[in-house]
């Protein structure tokens, strides 16, 4: 029984060698014609890194000081002249900050 | 048998020609054609590494990049050299003609037309299906303040071979930093040049360059350069510059001069305006210097505020007469009064008590004449004659700030002291640098010594407030504010004599003096409408701190 097992799997193994043989070739084949995925892969990521690179510079020319100073200005705001402080002493805190 | 010889010499020169070639492609030509094998079969391309960021305090950008290209022509596969050299050519803002000969050069496969060309720009240029037109992506740096902090931060420029570089400031100081490291990825490529992902791929990243976080707080800075500009042209002044410093830690705030430039179109200015006024130009400090003589003589314990000297006249010092500055003398002046009054007979007489040997050490200790070692390429010293070379004269011209020259830079550094408690700082303008993998470099303050004690800075501050607060300046300083500070206006050495006319008007001091926030020093270089410090850069000051004030929300005491 043991011996016809082995001499099964000693004809087998050509078999399966020759499957293994066609798997690879099929794989490497396949990887070779992804070259093309690859390289579109490649330019996808570098051409969202050049948008991520195009907002970054949005952001930060629409929250850059100049902009907001010349936004503020075109809605009303200007620039205080005189300035009041007003100085509250303990005594005298608006009722709502009393927790007692 | 000659036959045989013949054939036999044939074979001979057979073998010797197929040995000759032979030694042609395999020794002569062997290295050109493994390069050529390996081209065809082979993927190289570069990665380049992206230059670092540079931040204010609050993180938002002062100098970042912006997606760029290089626009360039393969002529062999151009179909009409004249249209495209007349389409292309307005759009890159190029000569026609120029580009026309550019492409048309005998035996010129690749062309470089322009390097650093916008998005808006090249989108246009797409628009065109041009053939032999093509774009290389890189980045430039991109500026969301405009120019401001531009003597600063420097500019990027070319090395000789083409390559960014930084010059000037911190994009020179820190260019190795700044600039990373480019990646590359080398494969096999297919026919259509497309990589083979079954080979082994090198693939190295990019490593790109570090951000600098700095100490600048661009609130203050924008407050300082639009202050500045205004006091500028108010007084009809050729120049001005204001530096602001953290005198407890060194960090600069703020650090501005006028006229400046424009980082993005650097070569359409002025060579001269490239250099930092504030580390670079030397300028003599006028009156502002006798707070340190003051501070000096107090230290050592020869004065004290309520030292009384006779001011009766002028003081003779060999052959020279030194007199006060506008002739006027007061008689028993204490030194509180001679730093109010800004006395130079008052300061000959502190000098005086001081001695040769220990104003030069004070001046030696304050860092006069001396780097401060400030992260800025451009940092320049005006060198101080030897110890050995000081006569009387200039001893005595010195206690009240001439024929010394310092930078800006080095005065605020040297005032700092007083208002920290008597620490000489290093100063600097980068807080924290960022690498590209993330790690956090920390750059603490860094004390260089104790020059002076707590107790001499307590009585320097209570000097110094009363000579904001009684001096020529007093109509001008916030109401409700303690500012300690002293006036100068120095005359401006020209061929070997002092030029009456054109003067340095400066004002140095530092707020809130019990708890100092920020040292400033404002100079005014040639102001027309009145050459006195207490008249221009006093003013300029006071404005610029009540802005702070309000910036940082401090109200002015009842």
């Amino acid at each position: 029984m043991n011996s016809r097992f082995v001499i099964i799997c000693i004809k087998i193994i050509p078999v399966v060698i020759a499957v293994f043989a066609i798997i690879e070739i099929f794989c490497i084949n396949e990887l070779a014609g992804s070259g093309k995925v690859v390289e579109s892969v490649d330019n996808s990521i570098a051409s969202l890194r050049q948008e991520n690179d195009l907002l970054d510079q949005q952001v930060a020319s629409a929250s850059s000081l100049m902009t907001i100073a010349s936004k503020s200005q075109l809605v009303g705001f200007i620039v205080p002249n005189k300035s009041q402080y007003l100085t509250v002493t303990s005594d005298e805190l608006p009722v709502a900050l009393h927790t007692q | 048998m000659w036959r045989v010889n013949v054939l036999f010499f044939l074979i001979l020169c057979a073998f010797t020609l197929i040995i000759v070639r032979l030694f042609y492609w395999q020794i002569l030509s062997g290295d050109a054609l493994r390069q050529q094998a390996y081209d065809q079969y082979n993927l190289e391309l570069t990665l380049p590494a992206q230059r670092g960021q540079i931040k204010f305090s609050d993180n938002a950008p002062l100098v970042m990049n912006e997606p760029s290209y290089l626009v360039y022509a393969q002529p062999k596969e151009i179909n009409s050299k004249e249209q495209f050299s007349r389409l292309i050519a307005p759009i890159l803002s190029l000569d026609e003609q120029s580009v026309f000969s550019d492409i048309s050069a005998e035996g010129r496969v690749w062309v470089p037309l322009a390097k650093k060309v916008d998005s808006a720009a090249v989108d246009t240029l797409q628009q065109l299906h041009e053939l032999g037109l093509g774009f290389e992506p890189m980045s430039k740096r991109y500026y969301p303040e405009a120019s401001m902090a531009a003597q600063l931060t420097g500019f990027v420029g070319s090395d000789q071979y083409g390559n960014d570089k930084g010059y000037f400031g911190l994009e020179g100081f820190y260019d190795r930093e700044l600039r990373g490291k480019d990646g590359y990825i080398q494969a096999e490529k297919d026919v259509n040049g497309a990589p083979i992902p079954i080979e082994g791929e090198t693939r190295i990243e990019a490593e790109n360059g570090s951000t600098l976080t700095l100490s600048i707080d661009r609130t203050i800075q924008r407050i300082v350069e639009s202050r500045l500009s205004d006091g500028v042209a108010a007084y009809g002044a050729k120049s001005g510059s204001v530096v602001i410093m953290d005198p407890s830690t060194g960090g600069i705030l703020a650090m501005a001069s006028y006229p400046s430039y424009d980082p993005l179109n650097y070569d359409a200015f002025d060579k001269s305006l490239y250099v930092n006024p504030v580390v670079a130009d030397a300028y003599e400090p006028g009156s502002t210097f006798k707070v340190l003589v003051m501070s000096a003589a107090i230290n050592e314990h020869v004065v004290t505020p309520e030292t009384i000297m006779d001011e009766n006249g002028p003081v003779q010092v060999g052959p020279y007469l030194i007199r006060t500055w506008n002739n006027q003398y007061h008689g028993p002046q204490t030194m509180t009064q001679i730093i109010q009054n800004s006395s130079n007979v008052g300061m000959v007489f502190v000098e005086n008590k001081l001695g040769r040997d220990k104003m030069l050490q004070y001046i030696h200790s304050f860092g006069i004449g001396a780097l401060t070692n400030i992260d800025l390429q451009d940092e320049a010293t005006p060198l101080l004659r030897s110890d050995s070379d000081w006569k009387d004269i200039d001893l005595a011209t010195a206690s009240f700030g001439q024929g010394i020259a310092v930078t800006p830079l080095q005065m605020v550094r040297a005032v700092s002291v007083i208002a920290n408690g008597g620490w000489l700082m290093e100063p600097h303008v980068v807080q924290s640098i960022i690498d590209s993998r993330g790690r956090m470099i920390d750059i603490p303050p860094k004390r260089i010594r104790q020059v002076v004690s707590k107790e001499t800075t307590d009585f320097m501050k209570a000097i110094m407030i009363n000579a904001v607060d009684n001096g020529e300046a007093k109509f001008a300083k916030p109401k409700g504010y303690t500012i300690a500070g002293k006036t100068g206006t120095a005359q401006i050495p020209v061929a070997g004599h002092y030029d009456a006319t054109k003067t340095i008007a400066s004002f140095i001091g530092f707020a809130p003096a019990d708890h100092p926030l920020f040292v400033m020093l404002v100079t005014i270089n040639q102001p027309t409408s009145s050459q006195w410090g207490s008249e221009t850069a006093a003013p300029l000051f006071f404005t610029i701190a009540h802005d702070i004030f309000m910036y940082k929300g401090i109200p002015p005491q009842p």
